[in-house]
């Protein structure tokens, strides 16, 4: 029964750190890919305000 | 004569004129394409290769002077910067490019959401032209109105950023232009092969407890070496002919620090008049392009009779 309950606990255990893991890993992706829309639209924020400006 | 004689000796019946302009129509529709193909390339090539090897100098004369056009643009230190200028800044673009192209193509490989836009705002670079890119990125890189002046209005009084004003550095402001607007045509590629690889591949190495770095170093990237090559042969091209994003954004300068043999070609024929030489740099050029494409279309031919050997 004690064998049972500590398979258990090791189980969750397991799986809150490949939760964990798994959470990190999806946040650097998607962190990664805003930081390179960022640098992409850039320049075309730049031309879309310049193209409001007054001459 | 026998009845098998008969048979030998009548003629075949003469084909109808439809049904032979039928035949002949892939050749009617497709052949103005290929003399003009034909006159433009090859034909323009070949004055453009007697031109060089002419005294021609404001207007073409046909002069034979042999090499001395060719022995003048070796000879002058601003050639010499531009095509060294050219090979390092192929190498990091090219580098660079595919760099963040295979990075980009990895990250939207990751099941992402909203992948369609994604793949839009690094793709859409490449439909700006080069005038354009340029262009922007010169007002980015301005130290009284670009990047620069915004961070020391934030409060960080010592950045700096004005790459594109400095002889050292304006060769990078370059580089990292040509990458920004070229690495999601890389992107494009890449991700288009690693959607291509056999999942049974990569299921196979999960099976065997795989991570996913070495799924990737491991089955994924030496399925897609083909694409490696082909990318790199596209972006050599591209690098070769660099024109009007170094006309736009630094002009060659400062100085000419960031004169390519495209702007020299440009400098020697249509200010300069002196079409001569200018002849012998693009010839020089596009021996450069011929460096790279003739063995590749050769590896190519190669690699197909090995395949249809194989298969």
């Amino acid at each position: 029964m004690a064998d049972v309950s500590l398979d258990q606990s090791l189980d969750r255990r397991a799986a809150a750190v490949a939760s964990r893991r798994h959470f990190l890993t999806r946040f650097a992706i998607y962190g990664l890919l805003v930081v390179f829309a960022a640098i992409y639209l850039v320049p075309l924020l730049v031309v879309v305000l310049n193209s409001f400006r007054d001459q | 004569m026998s009845n098998h004689d008969l048979i030998l000796s009548v003629p075949a019946p003469a084909r109808p004129w439809r049904q032979r302009l039928g035949s002949a129509m892939p050749l009617l529709v497709l052949g103005p394409s290929l003399v003009a193909s034909f006159v433009y390339v090859f034909v323009f090539t070949g004055w453009t290769l007697y031109i060089s090897l002419s005294n021609s100098s404001l207007l073409p004369t046909y002069g034979f002077v042999g090499l001395d056009n060719y022995a003048s643009l070796w000879a002058n230190r601003r050639w010499n910067i531009a095509y060294n200028n050219l090979f390092f800044f192929s190498g990091f673009y090219i580098v660079g490019s595919m760099a963040v192209g295979l990075l980009l193509a990895i990250l939207i490989d990751q099941r992402v959401r909203g992948e369609a836009v994604w793949r839009t705002i690094f793709l859409y670079p490449l439909a700006v032209s080069f005038i354009v890119t340029g262009t922007v990125w010169s007002w980015l890189y301005n130290p009284t109105d670009g990047i620069q002046a915004m961070v020391r209005g934030l409060g960080w009084t010592n950045f700096s950023f004005a790459l594109a004003s400095d002889r050292h550095y304006a060769i990078y402001a370059v580089i990292i232009t040509g990458v920004w607007q070229a690495s999601g045509f890389a992107m494009a590629l890449f991700l288009a092969g690693l959607r291509s690889v056999d999942q049974d591949l990569v299921k196979a190495a999960q099976i065997d407890g795989a991570s996913t770095f070495r799924i990737y170093r491991k089955v994924l990237l030496p399925t897609i070496a083909p694409i490696f090559l082909a990318v790199a042969v596209i972006q050599i091209q591209f690098a070769i002919k660099t024109f009007d994003l170094v006309a736009a954004l630094t002009k060659g300068g400062p100085g000419i620090s960031t004169t390519f043999p495209a702007i020299y070609v440009y400098d020697l024929m249509f200010q300069r008049g002196q079409i001569g030489e200018g002849a012998a740099a693009a010839i020089m050029m596009l021996a450069a392009v011929a460096v790279v494409l003739v063995p590749y279309s050769f590896w190519v031919v190669w690699r197909r009779r090995k395949e249809a050997g194989h298969g």
